[in-house]
């Protein structure tokens, strides 16, 4: 069996015969024939410019794995390096640290359909998930680098192409199915996207892809064109169920501190009612009881001089009958009491 | 000497150049091969490396040895439920026996399209029974394991070896997505109305709520200003009361006299007996004697 080190034992071998050779023909040795120099010198420089090829740079932000006879021997980082040329070797030179990505169910600005819709698995009404499956429309974005490289050039068949891309649709439409479709539309897209990004992972480390998932991102989650509409409808009836609340809550607010103030009207004005009350009452009986006090010193006496003084006070302004029972004076006589009657002047004018 | 060296570097030249394709072969690391001798397998090689063999007489045949993919087309297939998905499958596997695999199926292509119907027939026998449900949620890990399992000794006679079943993509045919996307309809119509009318609801609870509330707080009010009242008014008959007992008639008396005052305006007119007692003097007095004939 051929061994790798045989060529470069060879290679020693040549090179001393040659300094050997160089060193005669200087010393103007017998036997020197031109056409054997000129073999052996294209020999040598074919030889020269074949090794020279060996030179190979790797820039920052990538690795080369380099192959001897087809056998993987190594990675190597940035800077110069030689290796083995064509046939003995071979390099692949690859940018590492570049962020990839894939997208499924667009292009760009353009959505591939049949990509992008799939099946959600929303519960019946007894609860049964899958039963009542939806269709949703997500287009997802996948960003990925390279963490092996020796697997992603020689382990899996294509892994940034088909491998990734059957992975990520695997994954996706996994995850997605398992769901209700209001979780991956609204409320859990971040859970959705973990979870891809979970599965999607394991799948690529099964394949020996040597891929790495940065990030899994959705990048939009629709209803499918066909019922559009009815999903924007809940979502208005989402909103107007929260503006009439909101207005409910306006009413609460503007009616409660009313009656408050209503009622606090109400109990201050019967306190001050009773205050008033009380301080008329009190008023009044400390009136009564000093006008008493006094009248209790001379009580017949006082008593008529207040009905006199009442008397005095009442009668001026009015108008008055005096009938006199002994003159034979008759109530009739004087009727009808009205003030427009021609009535014979009242004695108070005469008085 | 100089003579010899170049002779001999041509004459290596020449038997490098026509002998070194035909003996000797380098197996790549993605790759495996097999040497054969008329037909018959000689040498089964899964390493990378340079190998040896007669030139001329043995031919070599190279196989792929990373993780292969093999991608069913999109299929119809029916539940157990008989209801009907467009099922696309793919498998992930490698070949382990180029000898074996060369033996039955000669060619990658057609290994492929073997190992392509082995699991597409596996695939239909297993979706036949599952539900639909089932398919499309929580037992699709399960289903693809069963269908590995399935497929897995078949291959294994082919010199493959199966890693992996996955379901891509399950999908509903057209014609059941239409009446899917009805359903669909039909229920987000239901949710958006239940919105509304849950927004009613509380619309009217909370209307409700604060009408009684604030109905409570005006007659709580009422209620407690009544009785205010009431006690003010109790205090003043009461403080009144208590005045008054000290000499009753005096204040009857008395407050006659104001309710006379207020009674009798200065457009009444009042008919007066000349007896009364505002009269006594009027007529009882007695101008000769000089007495009042009074009380």
């Amino acid at each position: 069996m051929y061994r790798p080190e045989e060529p470069e034992v060879n290679f020693e071998q040549v090179l001393d015969r040659i300094r050997g050779f160089f060193g005669k023909f200087r010393l103007g040795g017998k036997g020197g024939s031109a056409g054997s120099l000129i073999v052996i010198v294209l020999f040598l420089i074919a030889l020269a410019v074949w090794m020279g090829s060996g030179f190979y740079t790797v820039q920052p932000g990538e690795e080369a794995a380099v192959r001897r006879l087809g056998k993987f021997d190594s990675i190597t980082g940035p800077g110069l390096h030689w290796w083995w040329p064509t046939p003995i070797g071979a390099r692949d030179v690859v940018k590492v640290a570049d962020v990839r990505q894939l997208e499924v169910g667009v292009r760009g600005n353009t959505p591939i359909l049949n990509e992008s819709l799939m099946i959600t698995g929303d519960p019946d009404e007894a609860g049964q998930p899958g039963e009542a499956p939806n269709i949703v429309d997500v287009q997802l974005l996948v960003q990925f680098d390279i963490k092996d490289l020796e697997s992603f050039l020689y382990r899996a068949v294509d892994p940034a192409g088909q491998s990734i891309k059957d992975a990520t649709e695997t994954a996706l439409r996994q995850v997605v199915g398992s769901r209700p479709i209001d979780d991956v539309l609204t409320d859990k897209k971040e859970d959705t996207q973990a979870e891809t990004k979970i599965v999607l992972q394991k799948l690529l480390d099964d394949y020996q892809t040597g891929i790495n998932v940065r990030e899994v991102k959705l990048l939009n989650v629709f209803a499918p064109e066909q019922v559009k509409d009815a999903f924007d409808d809940v979502v208005r009836a989402k909103e107007d169920k929260a503006r009439i609340i909101n207005l409910a809550d306006a009413y609460k607010e503007d009616i409660l501190p009313k009656a408050r103030g209503e009622a606090a009207r109400l109990t201050e004005a019967a306190e001050a009612y009773k205050q008033e009350r009380i301080a008329i009452a009190e008023g009044q009986a400390q009136q009564f009881l000093s006008v008493l006090a006094e009248y209790e010193k001379a009580p017949d006496v006082t008593r008529q001089r207040l009905y006199l003084e009442a008397m005095e006070e009442i009668l001026p302004g009015i108008t008055k009958y005096i009938i006199s029972k002994e003159q034979g004076g008759s109530l009739l006589e004087l009727l009808p009491l009205t003030n427009d009657a021609q009535l014979p002047p009242p004695l108070g004018a005469n008085q | 000497m100089l003579k010899i060296l170049a002779i001999a570097l041509v004459g290596l030249s020449v038997i490098a150049g026509i002998i070194g394709p035909q003996a000797l072969f380098i197996v790549d690391e993605k790759q495996q091969a097999i040497v054969t001798r008329f037909g018959d397998v000689r040498q089964t090689i899964r390493d990378p490396g340079l190998y040896l063999k007669t030139p001329f007489v043995d031919a070599t045949t190279y196989y792929d040895k990373r993780l292969l993919t093999f991608d069913a087309p999109p299929d119809s297939l029916l539940t157990k439920d008989k209801k009907r998905l467009i099922i696309d499958v793919y498998a992930r596997g490698r070949i382990v026996d180029p000898k074996l695999f060369r033996e039955t199926v000669q060619t990658e292509s057609q290994g492929r399209a073997r190992a392509i119907n082995i699991i597409a027939s596996e695939l239909r026998t297993e979706i036949a029974s599952d539900n639909q449900s089932e398919i499309i949620t929580t037992k699709r890990e399960d289903i693809m394991a069963r269908i590995l399992e399935n497929v897995k000794p078949k291959l294994a006679e082919l010199g493959l070896e199966m890693l992996d079943v996955r379901i891509k993509r399950a999908d509903f045919p057209p014609e059941i997505a239409e009446s899917v996307y009805a359903r669909m309809q039909a229920e987000r119509k239901r949710k958006a109305d239940k919105e509304r009318a849950e927004g009613a609801e509380i619309d009217a609870q909370v209307r409700a709520t604060v009408d009684k509330e604030a109905t409570i707080i005006r007659a709580t009010a009422q209620r407690q200003a009544n009785i205010t009242r009431g006690e003010g008014e109790a205090r003043a008959v009461e403080i009144f009361a208590d005045a008054i007992s000290a000499d009753p008639a005096f204040y009857s008396f008395q407050r006659s006299l104001q309710a006379y005052k207020k009674i009798f305006q200065s457009n009444s007119t009042v008919v007066l007996p000349a007896d009364s007692d505002l009269f006594e003097f009027l007529q009882s007095y007695d101008g000769l004697n000089g007495t009042f004939d009074g009380q």
